[in-house]
């Protein structure tokens, strides 16, 4: 089976600095695969590439290198009207995603107009077309007519971004950090969106959140970003057993809520000072076990029964 | 000596607006006594950033419409002179605004941040300087950043140097807002341990540190405080409430917060539902009714009264006994 | 923050007075040069009984020493000066608003060609072009009087805002590409909106304070420029004011005492500028959330 959406070696590096220009490697060769029906949790902090890897995927800017395919497609070579019929997004702050001059009606009737050829004119057509989306994300269409995006909260309007993003019936849905800035208590209620909308539509989602915890629980496949690089993926059941010192570093420092930390902090948090150009593997500077071999050659990717991790500990022959 | 530091009553902070007054804070009580780190839990909509600022910087259009906040046995913040209050900040009450690591004087270097300091609370250079290169060793963090301007510090370093500063004078009362979201787990961490090991060394005698995220919190907490719609529903020692919660709110807002391997697959979660409530029009009788499962007649018509259940409090209709 | 669907914006104005008293001050300054004919019965080219001062019966402004009578030579030219002024200003908002969205949200190729144009305007002296335009365009007599006027208005106004319209660009441009990078605008391309769409639903009402802001900061160059070149002797009719006022200072009419010639006009036209930038000042602080003072 031909996967869906295909990462090969991707990478975008920009151009940053004031006055002596130097460049940011933001995606640095990654590559992965996302199947038809999944939900791929990419899990990564600040810094670790993954909203450029979302707009990547959404065509908002272009790799540097690699190639990006959907169904086997070079995206680059599908127009963008279709290509968002295939594709679309959700993302991270529900107030900014909306026009704040407009109705949201009016920026689903957009939608509508802009992808069926018929002249939608008043809004009980609008409304009749978007009803049984709204019952899959739980509110009712006659709540939203003629209110702006101020009038919601955070939640609601994050469930009216998935909304639109459904509208076109697309098959594969990115979301970029769609419930940090939600309310905790609604958090899985919108996770939950997308896991039924997987059993209901066949709907292929990628979700990308720096939250161990909800991305252990909304998906079916893990991928661990660091600066840039892949350095685990795997089935969920990585995230509860790690391989990678990166990935065990997050599950041990993560507060739980059923109990305390158990013993005091062994990690060194991530300064600016302990970014060398270093040849090695980006996280020796703040791994516990790291080898001389680590500073200095870049660990390959080694096969772990189904899950790869990119590491020095595991390459031993 | 158990004196109260912080003795709150019947508080209410409101903003007035063109729409009407927002009952940020309506009818808050709270005891916080020597010694304690006391986490007030909340969401969007509850009242908490409202309620820490309202103690230390009441700023239009934010005002105090009722109740009292007595610190120290002495001073009632709702009716604490200028002068006065500018002699207790920093030296008594200290309090690290929620995204101050962003707002430090960005072209200044640290040392002389530390020197407006000084001059500002009339204390000699030299001493403050001595007292703050101590704490930059107690939070880790070398000598030199004293010469770096705020830019060439992480998030994390820059929360560590406020810590640093809001404990120079030893203050009875330290009030953090949100002093851990926007790091990332491993400085989250660094943070949360450095405040507790700070009160461990007597720098501080106690800590209120509001925020959304009561896993992170309850860590470090020795009791914890659930605010809802401007008021506290359930308060009581961390352990409890997080095992054993008492509000209806406290224990969904836990049953919300996924603990590290569960899926979907094994088990499916429920989060809250509802939305958060309006403040200038706040339900009627309990407010958080609309969204509770056991909400009842009573609920709807009457707010209910806070019940004292050992040394726990909880305000629900639940728990009193008919 | 649009003064057009936010009420606090609204309430915000109401409540500034250094808004209404400007707005007032233009208002009528701007009635007076409509109606101020009707009380007169002298054209400015009329020739009276010469230095008559000001509150005289008949020339409530006095006349000058050829015996032009000052009142009706202000309020007849009064009005070329601002029509002139207020074509300049449209031309230039709408040519620089066009081309700063343009310039924004395309950038690339266009971007650089429009940002090359506009440093072209900054470096060249426009002041020289219109002189040398005004002079070869209004010396025409081919064209009969009654509508010579009015192409002379029209097109001093167009040239000056064709010359003018950089600085406008320039800032349209940089609040453009703030805008651009929202995720909001992301989500109007995704639901599949072309370029053009966009700029107008999304891009430009989210500005719209900002045109305004614009076009009044350009009502205000508009009209210095329309005077200053009046004063150099491109003028859209015959006779016009600051010509005039011109020839008056020249005549030394600071020395032989009739002040309220130059005095008057002079008053006049700076307390309509200075009105104009205040206004400016006033709409900045009502739609700038950081000089709000909630």
């Amino acid at each position: 089976m031909r996967p869906l959406l295909e990462f090969r070696e991707v990478s975008k590096t920009f151009a940053a600095g004031l006055l002596t220009r130097y460049n940011i490697k933001a995606v640095d060769r990654v590559s992965f695969e996302v199947n038809k029906d999944e939900i791929i949790g990419i899990l990564g902090e600040s810094g670790s590439g993954k909203s450029t890897i979302a707009k990547l995927i959404l065509k908002v800017i272009k790799p540097t290198s690699g190639q990006i395919l959907f169904k086997g497609r070079d995206i680059w070579e599908i127009n963008e009207r279709e290509y968002y019929r295939y594709v679309q997004g959700v993302f991270q702050d529900p107030f900014s995603s909306f026009n704040p001059r407009r109705r949201i009606i009016d920026i689903f009737r957009d939608t509508i107009i802009n992808t069926s050829n018929e002249k939608i004119k008043n809004h009980e057509e609008v409304i009749e077309i978007i009803r049984p989306i709204f019952e899959k994300i739980g509110l009712d269409p006659r709540d939203i007519i003629e209110k702006y995006p101020h009038e919601f909260s955070g939640g609601q309007l994050q469930r009216l971004s998935i909304a639109r993003a459904l509208l076109v019936r697309p098959e594969l849905i990115v979301a970029d950090e769609p419930v940090s800035m939600v309310d905790a208590s609604t958090r899985i209620d919108i996770l939950n969106i997308f896991i039924d909308l997987k059993k209901t539509t066949n709907l292929t989602s990628i979700i990308i959140g720096h939250d161990l915890a909800l991305t252990s629980y909304v998906s079916d496949r893990v991928i661990v970003l660091y600066r840039g690089q892949i350095v685990e993926e795997g089935s969920v059941d990585i995230l509860k057993d790690p391989a990678h010192p990166y990935t065990k570093m997050l599950s041990e420092s993560i507060p739980r809520i059923d109990k305390k930390w158990e013993s005091h902090l062994k990690y060194k948090a991530f300064e600016t000072s302990n970014i060398k150009t270093s040849r090695g593997c980006i996280f020796a500077s703040r791994c516990p076990y790291k080898k001389e071999i680590c500073e200095n050659k870049e660990p390959p990717y080694v096969q772990l029964g189904k899950s790869r991790v990119r590491c020095w500990l595991y390459a031993e022959k | 000596m158990s004196r109260d530091i912080l003795l709150v009553d019947d508080y209410k902070v409101y903003y007035s607006t063109f729409s009407g007054a927002v009952r940020a804070v309506d009818g808050l009580s709270l005891r916080i006594i020597s010694g304690n780190i006391v986490g007030i839990i909340g969401e969007s909509g509850s009242g908490k950033s409202t309620f820490a600022q309202s103690l230390v910087l009441p700023k239009h259009p934010m005002f105090i419409a009722g109740g009292k906040a007595i610190f120290l046995e002495k001073y009632d913040l709702t009716k604490i002179s200028v002068r006065e209050r500018r002699s207790i900040l920093l030296t008594k009450l200290s309090y690290i605004p929620q995204y101050a690591m962003d707002s430090l004087p960005t072209i200044k270097k640290l040392k002389t941040f530390i020197r407006d300091i000084a001059s500002e609370k009339n204390v000699s250079y030299s001493e403050i300087l001595d007292k703050f290169r101590e704490r930059l060793k107690q939070v880790n963090l070398s000598d030199n950043i004293l010469d770096m301007y705020p830019l060439q510090l992480s998030g994390g370093m820059r929360q560590r140097v406020l810590i640093a500063i809001s404990t120079i004078f030893r203050p009875a009362l330290l009030i953090a807002d949100e002093p851990t979201s926007a790091l990332d787990v491993v400085s989250q961490r660094q943070v949360l341990e450095l405040l507790k090991d700070l009160k461990e060394q007597d720098l501080v005698d106690s800590i209120m540190i509001i925020s959304h995220d009561i896993a992170s919190i309850r860590q470090i907490a020795d009791r914890l405080a659930i605010m809802y719609a401007g008021k506290i529903v359930e308060e009581g020692e961390s352990e409890k409430v997080i095992h054993d919660p008492l509000h209806p709110y406290t224990s969904l807002l836990i049953r919300s917060v996924p603990s590290l391997g569960i899926n979907y697959k094994e088990t499916r979660l429920k989060g809250l539902g509802g939305f958060p409530p309006n403040l200038i029009n706040p339900p009627k009788g309990c407010r958080f009714h609309p969204r509770c499962p056991f909400a009842t007649d009573i609920c709807r018509a009457k707010e209910p009264p806070t019940i004292q259940i050992g040394d726990r409090r909880v305000s629900c209709w639940l728990y009193v006994e008919r | 923050m649009s003064l057009f669907t936010d009420p606090v914006t609204w309430l915000l104005l109401k409540r500034n007075i250094r808004f209404w008293v400007s707005l007032s001050i233009v208002m009528s300054i701007v009635i007076f040069s409509v109606v101020g004919p009707l009380f007169t019965s002298y054209k400015p080219i009329d020739h009276t009984t010469p230095r008559l001062p000001p509150l005289s019966p008949g020339h409530p402004f006095g006349t000058d020493n050829l015996g032009y009578d000052v009142y009706s030579s202000t309020v007849y030219g009064l009005r070329v000066s601002l029509l002139v002024g207020f074509i300049a200003a449209l031309v230039a908002t709408m040519i620089g608003v066009a081309l700063g969205l343009v310039a924004g949200f395309k950038g690339g190729l266009i971007d650089q060609i429009i940002d090359g144009s506009t440093n072209l305007l900054l470096t060249i002296p426009t002041i020289f072009i219109m002189i040398i335009l005004g002079s070869f365009y209004l010396q025409t007599e081919a064209v009969p009087a009654r509508y010579r006027e009015i192409i002379n208005i029209l097109f001093l106004g167009s040239i000056i805002g064709v010359l003018s319209w950089h600085w406008t660009a320039r800032a349209v441009r940089s609040q453009v590409m703030a805008l651009k990078i929202s995720d909001y605008i992301i989500v109007s391309k995704l639901s599949g909106n072309s370029d053009l769409k966009i700029i107008i639903r999304d891009i430009l009402p989210n500005i719209a304070s900002y045109v305004l802001l614009v076009f009044v900061i350009q009502l205000a160059n508009g009209l210095s420029t329309a005077v200053t070149l009046e004063f150099l002797g491109i003028k859209a009719s015959d006779w016009s004011l600051f010509a005039r006022v011109n020839q008056w200072l020249q005549m030394g009419v600071l020395w032989a005492g009739i002040w309220w010639a130059w005095l008057i006009p002079g008053i006049i036209i700076v307390a309509l500028i200075t009105s104009l930038y205040l206004i400016v000042l006033a709409l900045d602080e009502v739609f700038n959330p950081r000089l709000r003072k909630v």
